[in-house]
């Protein structure tokens, strides 16, 4: 029995090997994409929790000076970010950090109840507000290098 | 068992959530449950199938030393699917509006966390004996 191999499957094989270099081609920059799209989330969140720390390091520092109305701008600013952050990353973030989101943002929030509108807060208060504050620069800070270090992997 | 967000007051918890509790403090003290410290978290894994963590202050010295205070601030438990099971806490500074009461839920889980520093502590010891063996 003859098999004749003529130019017509030549091009055929090549034609199904150029598909399927361009199927495992785009699966590879599609793969290539997503990392691509993950490392870039992962280094917004860094630098937003970043940010938070700051802020509450601030926050911390304005009530040791009991300065109370940078005091009011800063919690509220740190309420914003903290709630944007619940609602913007949670597919970031491990159960334990999810956690230590609810416990920063409830700690600003009872922060913020403490803050007098006028006058001074009960001298006993002072020492868990900032307490209160130092707990929420840890939880960020940590969250914020644990994003980093994912992203420099 | 059904989800408990954090607001829920103590009186919702119910004696179930206790037991529960206490079973997990019995298993740590027993060495069932191993669990792994990390800033300002602990947390193990039960059987592959519950996730168990803490949120604790380091910065608690002087409400510690003042009132007693166990110094974790948020405990959680969680099923595989990270759903969450049980979720209570434990706040350095409650809020004017929900005054914080010592429920039978909160003490157990301050068990719980005596029990798991208490096998932390014994890491130290298990250190001190290995290098007591050069």
């Amino acid at each position: 029995m003859n098999i004749t191999v003529g130019w017509s499957d030549a091009i055929n094989v090549v034609a199904i090997l150029v598909t399927l270099y361009s199927v495992w081609k785009m699966q590879t920059d599609q793969e290539a994409a997503r990392v691509a799209r993950q490392k870039l989330l992962n280094q917004q969140a860094a630098e937003e929790f970043d940010e938070m720390a700051r802020g509450a390091a601030s926050l911390s520092m304005m009530i040791r000076n009991q300065e109370w109305r940078q005091c009011v701008e800063l919690s509220t600013d740190l309420r914003i970010a903290l709630a944007r952050a619940k609602g913007s990353w949670p597919g970031l973030l491990t159960g334990l950090e999810k956690d230590k989101l609810e416990v920063a943002a409830k700690g600003v929030q009872s922060l913020a109840a403490r803050i007098p509108a006028q006058g001074e807060p009960d001298g006993e208060l002072l020492q868990p507000m900032i307490e209160q504050s130092n707990l929420v620069i840890d939880v960020v800070a940590e969250i914020a290098g644990r994003l980093k270090y994912t992203e420099e992997e | 068992m059904s989800a408990m967000p954090t607001s829920i007051p103590d009186v919702a918890y119910h004696p179930r959530h206790v037991e529960l509790v206490k079973k997990l403090a019995e298993k740590t003290r027993s060495k069932k449950i191993s669990w792994k410290a990390s800033g300002t978290g602990l947390n193990a894994t039960v059987s592959g199938k519950l996730e168990i963590s803490f949120v604790r202050s380091n910065f608690l010295t002087f409400t510690k030393i003042m009132s007693g205070k166990s110094p974790w601030v948020l405990f959680t438990i969680r099923d595989a699917q990270g759903n969450q099971v049980l979720s209570i806490d434990n706040p350095i500074l409650p809020t004017p509006m929900e005054p914080q009461v010592q429920s039978a839920v909160r003490e157990a889980v301050s068990e719980l966390y005596t029990a798991i520093e208490h096998s932390l502590a014994e890491e130290i010891d298990k250190a001190i004996e290995v290098v007591d063996r050069i």
